[in-house]
């Protein structure tokens, strides 16, 4: 095993399969700072290119752009508050409010650095977990499926404060909204106005976009002045921010663990494990009347879970052929089209194609992060360009977003909807992140409780882990509440403050 | 309007819109109407729950304390902006919002993004004619060459060209040019 293991890091460094992974990186970067072209249209994109490459080759391109688009999702994120990627939008909870007090290169150096050791500590559980995690993937069937994706929308609809009942709304009317377009089962219009164009569904991306972006344009131009409210003399804390992320290294790793544990469980969003992360690092702080407004924790969780997944996602995918997430599902056409097929094989005849993928994913997320700092005061300085110039640009990237969700003008629409109803939301104090993580989850929440109920009937909700998991939920809902009321029966404390992602 | 008022909207509008969904799934098969009623229902209950406390908290005589609902400014935020420029401000860019989406419906991305950037920049942000047309030229690059020719992102062309019969409208001008180098 140690040979394959070596010999997968000597086959990266080939010359065509480095020049080839270096190609693969910048294009992850340009589709990682692009709001909309998500990991998978891109990857799909990709595909026919690889059919003259050997399987190294083809992996070392497809998992260079895989690899960074993550990382690279968060910059626009931070910068502008547009979400880069789906997976890069809980970043922009304390990592906007960041460069908008002048924290700009903090709150991105902490981002990239976390990202990295998120990604390492993905890819070495891929190296490391493939013997041990079977068991617990074979165990987990479409009730626990459906409870984790209903704990995942709770640990959000927790985190909105005084407001936990707008909060669960939220998250449940995204999965209400999740089920506008045709039935998947009975081909059904759902919800639809006879429009065909909505036959797919409303566009993650555009809502997503349109939610998050669009009230930032609205304040840039009510503002109008530049991103960053605070002026710095010089853009620093760029290493104040990679420090952070090894002064909070436990806080960093445990997220990275999240990362792994959701990107490893096949069909579980890698947005829900950032947005877990991000609860995690709330709930795990002593003091958390920062996180909302500002807080580095904030920005180090979801970092790291979001790249700590992309390794673990490769688990699933090249252990048992079963795709841990959309880009996974992809990837597995890579394997066809190489003549490559996921499962035991891949353990033994091509283990070294194996440990290949995992030096991938560690080498490609180094040099990304590595190029990232040494220009990350030039990506940081956009803060301080004057509203006005980015609000034409913001609008554009925005609509190609939504555009190139679906391919259609129509979903611009969606984007201008959503638009409104984040600037709504966020004037009257209603958290937008639980309704994105309803229209995320919405089809793997019905897909598996429908699953569930036909084939266990309503005794699906009391095996173990769902009852574990729904105790979970309950007690992120409830035990705040019901601690701070029995605290103020025996008598008056200093009530802590829970951030409101809005 | 004082945010409780229009949390009561939003409740109001949030029960008609859960109930009417819940209506309108009633003639689906039992398989395309489980997901929405095992959702819509108790959505429903929590609307009018949400509802009801905002009309409560409404009638409920206001304590000392709870006059003001605004929340407070942050520390670093200076001095509040006025209200009425912030709702001209607001309304300029919500219409520049629309404008834009149907700029590029109509024009396409390369196009739209050619005419509506530069517009946005002079006539409402005051930019002088030099930075806006630069702007427009490179919002056109970085459709052209970035996306549509790197990429090979497709940007099909603006409705107006399409129901012409026509191709984007810029490809007249740069693909004899484009040719040249051929």
């Amino acid at each position: 095993m140690f040979e394959a293991f070596i010999g997968g890091l000597l086959d990266v460094f080939s010359q065509t399969t480095f020049a080839l992974m270096l190609v693969g990186i910048f294009l992850g970067f340009i589709v990682g700072i692009l709001p909309g072209i998500g990991s998978p249209g891109a990857v799909a994109l990709m595909l026919p290119f690889i059919f003259s490459m050997d399987p190294v080759q083809a992996f070392a391109f497809l998992l260079g752009m895989y690899a960074v688009t993550g990382t690279t999702g968060d910059i626009t994120s931070i910068l502008f508050g547009v979400p880069g990627e789906v997976v890069s939008t809980a970043t922009i909870i304390d990592g906007h409010p960041m460069a908008k007090r002048g924290q700009a290169g903090r709150a991105l150096g902490a981002a990239l650095m976390s990202s990295l050791v998120g990604a390492i500590v993905g890819a070495f559980s891929l190296a490391a977990a493939i013997p041990v995690v079977t068991p617990l993937v074979l165990s987990f069937k479409s009730p626990e499926f459906f409870s984790l994706a209903i704990l995942g929308i709770c640990f959000l609809a927790a985190l909105s404060g005084d407001n936990k009942l707008k909060g669960v709304l939220a998250g449940g009317l995204g999965l209400m909204l999740s089920t506008v377009g045709l039935d998947y089962q009975e081909n059904i219009e759902r919800y639809t106005f006879g429009l065909v164009n909505l036959w797919e569904g409303l566009g993650l991306i555009a809502a997503a976009v349109g939610l998050f972006a669009v009230p930032e344009i609205v304040e840039l131009w009510v503002k109008g002045s530049s991103i960053a409210e605070a002026r710095v003399g010089k853009l620093g804390g760029v290493w104040q921010g990679v420090k952070d992320t090894f002064v909070h290294l436990g806080t960093t790793v445990r997220c990275s663990m999240i990362g792994t544990f959701f990107g490893l469980v096949p069909g579980v969003s890698a947005a829900l494990s950032q947005w877990v992360s991000y609860a995690h690092a709330v709930q795990s702080a002593s003091d958390r009347s920062g996180f909302g407004k500002g807080d580095v924790r904030g920005v180090l969780g979801p970092g790291a879970a979001n790249n700590s997944g992309i390794g673990a996602a490769m688990i699933p995918t090249v252990a048992f052929g079963v795709p841990g997430s959309a880009t996974t599902a992809i990837l597995l056409g890579a394997f066809i089209i190489q003549g490559l097929q996921p499962g035991p094989k891949m353990l033994t005849e091509h283990l070294t194609l194996t440990f290949s993928m995992v030096w991938l994913i560690v080498i490609s997320n180094v040099i990304t992060v590595t190029v990232c700092l040494l220009f990350l005061n030039q990506l940081a300085k956009i803060t301080r360009i004057r509203g006005s110039l980015l609000i034409p640009a913001l609008f554009m990237l925005i609509y190609l977003a939504g555009f190139a969700n679906t391919n259609s003008y129509f979903a611009m629409t969606t984007t201008l909807v959503f638009g409104v109803a984040g600037v709504v939301m966020v004037n009257h104090g209603w958290p937008r992140p639980p309704l994105v993580l309803g229209l995320v989850l919405g089809p793997l929440v019905e897909r598996n409780l429908f699953i569930s109920y036909e084939i266990y009937g309503l005794g699906f909700l009391l095996r173990p882990i769902v009852m574990a998991t729904f105790a979970i939920a309950f007690a992120v809902l409830f035990l705040p509440g019901i601690q701070d009321w029995m605290a103020r029966r025996s008598g008056p404390r200093e009530n802590p403050v829970e951030p409101q992602p809005s | 309007m004082s945010r409780n008022r229009v949390d009561i909207l939003i409740g109001l509008f949030l029960v008609a819109l859960i109930a009417w969904a819940v209506w309108e799934a009633q003639d689906w098969r039992f398989r395309t109407r489980f997901f929405p009623w095992a959702i819509g229902f108790p959505m429903l209950a929590l609307a009018a729950v949400h509802l009801g406390l905002g009309v409560w908290t409404a009638m409920r005589p206001p304590k000392p304390e709870e006059g003001r609902e605004e929340p407070e400014p942050a520390a670093d935020s200076g001095p509040p902006p006025d209200p009425s420029l912030v709702r001209r401000r607001t309304l300029e860019i919500s219409a520049w919002a629309v404008t834009f989406a149907l700029g590029l419906w109509l024009l396409g991305f390369k196009v739209g993004g050619l005419v509506l950037s530069p517009a946005f920049l002079r006539f409402q942000a005051r930019e002088t004619w030099t930075t806006s047309l630069v702007y427009g030229f490179g919002v056109y690059l970085f459709f052209f060459a970035g996306l549509e020719t790197a990429l090979a992102f497709p940007l099909p062309p603006g409705l107006i060209a399409k129901s012409l019969g026509l191709q984007s409208f810029d490809s007249y001008l740069v693909d004899p040019i484009l040719n040249l180098f051929r």
